[in-house]
């Protein structure tokens, strides 16, 4: 009876939702469009961030790099006398957010191109719009593997799952001699599953065995009863790919549940939300990084202490990856200023040296690249990490 | 077999938070027949509220000063926050049935996690676990077996029987009790009688706010301050409010214990982690078909 009352109030609501989401697609062409005439002249590009919310501190760290190197270039005269203009939209962690912000700043806006979300879920959600819209996209750091499968539009500057979930298993089987190892996965994340899945692979093949897969969902806060079981299976490592606010509770119970397996994650884990947000807990895990603070190459000294002397912190992945993916679309830029030439230039891209490496843009549009294992070490009264190991593809 | 009492204590401490949100939204229900899907909100507000004041807090102060403050704070602001709902949007609609009721509550849920999301732009609050803070009393793993188990948790079962048992005693023993009662029964005979509807209703939402505001803070002292922290464990309190009989204060209480070991020993019993929410889902839809008043409610007839 009741439920009967509501379905007019549910079926208006719905449709409503639907007329929304049918009038941002806008139906230019990518081939035909000027792309990014901004006022006087300058060239637009689009950041869509998570820049609210739990994911907040990853958009604004890749914000960070990415202004500080559209600051650098409209410094240097900007590409071929016009300077860059970034239009910044929030996507508070969601992915109809995310996908929103595109077809705003891909339609109204008419951006030349486009750094996309942080986070592998939602820049899957641009998927579709990128290549309907025509606008090259970039995804600083998200590494699920189908980010950029089967579309010409989407690029990344950073690896991919698979690479990665060989990396850990391989560092933590090979280099440090652990056998058995549990998987805490987050099942709303693609990032999560797809690099449980690659890390359960890896391991596998290499003759370790994957003895406890637990999961849990974004805005879970209790993990008691996963961490349990996954301390009962005696398993002698605990990969978690996740990211805050799970991540920093998931450490802090581990601990207090008196769990010995040793902790670590992947990229997702290179921020201070985890690092200094665990408490002492986060002391002895390791996690994969896109490159190292301490690498001596001139890159990234330049903008280490560049970085720095901006922002006071010193950077970590996120920052990093914000930083080359500007620099790969002002690389790409060289060409032409179109979404077109954009396009051509990013799937163009060989041997470039950047921060993180120096990037080869393979067929599908990922970076292909080296990474770096970290530990989280005590230095001083805070958390930090220390370089441990390079692996290259 | 071992194992057990791990699982035992953490679905008891997790059941006591529940329980102490169920008694407010079985309390409302009660009397006015609202499924106020904003108590969980209340919780939230009170563990905001609980944080903040730990701010103003001269720092170094001992935490066993600074817990029973944030205590009062949180429960006072979680009264505060419901007795306000009430007052501005459930009262004017209290008259256009139970429909208007319910999507009134839905946009206060909506309004208050808003609200709060202007908060440090949504990020996750943790109290600091440095040396000699209430984080690290809280949190201080105390050994059970091989395992170890946050002190903190070692509260809530207590804190949830007084403040309970405190509850069932001002609804069983006290003048305004009996007008609870009363009005729970019958609203206009309850009226005609000399009872005034508007007091009971606002004092039994202070009463409600009051507890899931401690609540808030009783879980904030281990975990994170977030806008949505109140919507898992609203939604767990409803199900144990009507587990036990919605309406009914122990019926509440022994409601939110059950959906609390339920969460737990569903994971012991080998059930894998990701479904481990459905047992609760399970167990209301069991409830609603055999036994639909609940554990301990009363069975009434609809009134056409």
């Amino acid at each position: 009876m009741k439920l009967r009352r509501l379905l007019p109030v549910i079926t208006v609501a719905a449709l409503c939702g639907a007329l929304c989401g049918c009038g941002d697609g806008s139906a230019q062409n990518g081939a035909a469009r000027g792309g990014g005439e901004g006022a006087g002249g300058d060239i637009l590009v689009g950041v869509i961030h998570p820049l609210s919310g739990p994911l907040a501190p990853y958009g604004k760290a890749s914000l960070a790099g990415v202004q500080m190197r559209v600051d650098e270039i409209n410094a240097a005269g900007g590409i071929g006398g016009r300077r860059i203009r970034l239009l910044v939209e929030d996507e508070k962690g969601d992915s109809t957010a995310a996908e929103n912000a595109f077809n705003k700043l891909g339609g109204s806006d008419r951006v030349a191109a486009m750094v996309i979300p942080v986070t592998s879920t939602n820049a899957l959600a641009v998927r579709k719009a990128a290549r309907k819209l025509g606008i090259p996209s970039i995804s600083p750091t998200a590494t699920n593997d189908k980010v950029t499968v089967d579309n010409e539009y989407m690029f990344r500057a950073c690896f991919n799952d698979s690479f990665q979930g060989r990396i850990v298993a391989g560092y933590a089987f090979r280099d440090l001699g652990i056998k058995t190892a549990a998987v805490f996965k987050d099942l709303n994340s693609d990032y999560s599953k797809g690099l449980s899945a690659s890390f359960t692979k890896c391991f596998e093949e290499l003759g370790g065995k994957v003895v406890a897969e637990e999961s849990y969902q974004q805005g879970d806060t209790d993990f008691g009863a996963q961490l349990k079981k996954i301390k009962e299976s005696g398993a002698g490592l605990l990969f978690v790919p996740g990211y805050p606010p799970e991540v920093p509770l998931v450490i802090k119970q581990a601990r207090a549940l008196g769990l010995e397996a040793r902790l670590c994650g992947a990229d997702g884990w290179d921020n201070d939300a985890v690092i200094n947000g665990s408490g002492d807990g986060a002391a002895g895990c390791f996690l994969v990084g896109a490159f190292s603070r301490e690498d001596s190459r001139p890159a990234v000294k330049r903008f280490v202490e560049a970085f720095t002397r901006r922002g006071g912190a010193a950077p970590g992945t996120f920052e990093a990856l914000g930083y080359d993916s500007m620099s790969l679309l002002a690389e790409a830029m060289k060409k032409g200023t179109t979404s077109a030439a954009i396009r051509e230039g990013l799937a163009g891209v060989k041997g470039f040296e950047a921060v993180t490496g120096t990037i080869t843009i393979d067929p599908a549009g990922d970076a292909v690249k080296g990474a770096v294992i970290l530990d989280i070490q005590k230095d001083g009264d805070r958390f930090a990490t220390k370089y441990k190991a390079t692996v290259n593809p | 077999m071992d194992t057990l009492p791990y699982y035992l204590i953490q679905g008891l401490c997790y059941g006591a938070i529940i329980a102490l949100i169920a008694l407010g939204y079985s309390l409302v229900y009660g009397i006015i027949k609202l499924i106020n899907f904003a108590h969980g909100e209340f919780y939230m507000v009170g563990a905001y509220a609980g944080f903040g004041v730990y701010a103003l807090l001269p720092a170094g102060l001992s935490p066993w000063l600074a817990i029973p403050a944030v205590l009062a704070v949180s429960g006072t602001a979680g009264a505060a926050i419901a007795g306000g709902a009430e007052y501005v949007a459930y009262r004017p609609i209290r008259k256009s049935g139970r429909l208007a009721a319910l999507l009134t509550a839905i946009g206060v849920s909506f309004l208050l996690q808003s609200v709060f999301s202007l908060v440090k732009d949504a990020q996750p609050l943790q109290y600091p676990a440095g040396p000699g803070s209430v984080g690290a009393l809280c949190q201080h793993p105390v050994p059970v077996g091989a395992d170890g188990i946050m002190a903190v948790n070692f509260a809530y079962v207590p804190a949830a029987l007084v403040l309970g048992l405190g509850l069932w005693w001002i609804v069983m023993r006290t003048r305004f009790g009996r007008a609870m009662r009363a009005l729970s029964q019958d609203p206009d005979a309850a009226a005609l009688m000399g009872v005034n509807v508007n007091a009971v209703v606002r004092r039994t939402f202070l009463l409600g706010g009051f507890l899931a505001g401690v609540a808030g803070s009783l879980i904030a002292f281990q975990n994170i301050i977030s806008p949505t922290m109140g919507f898992l464990p609203g939604l767990k309190a409803f199900i144990a409010a009507v587990i036990g009989g919605i309406g009914s204060v122990p019926g509440a209480l022994i409601g939110g214990f059950a959906v609390g070991l339920l969460d737990y020993l569903v994971v012991w019993a080998g059930v894998p982690t990701g479904y481990r929410d459905l047992a609760a889902f399970v167990v209301l839809i069991l409830v609603l078909v055999i036994r639909p008043q609940g554990l301990l409610g009363r069975r009434e007839s609809e009134k056409v």
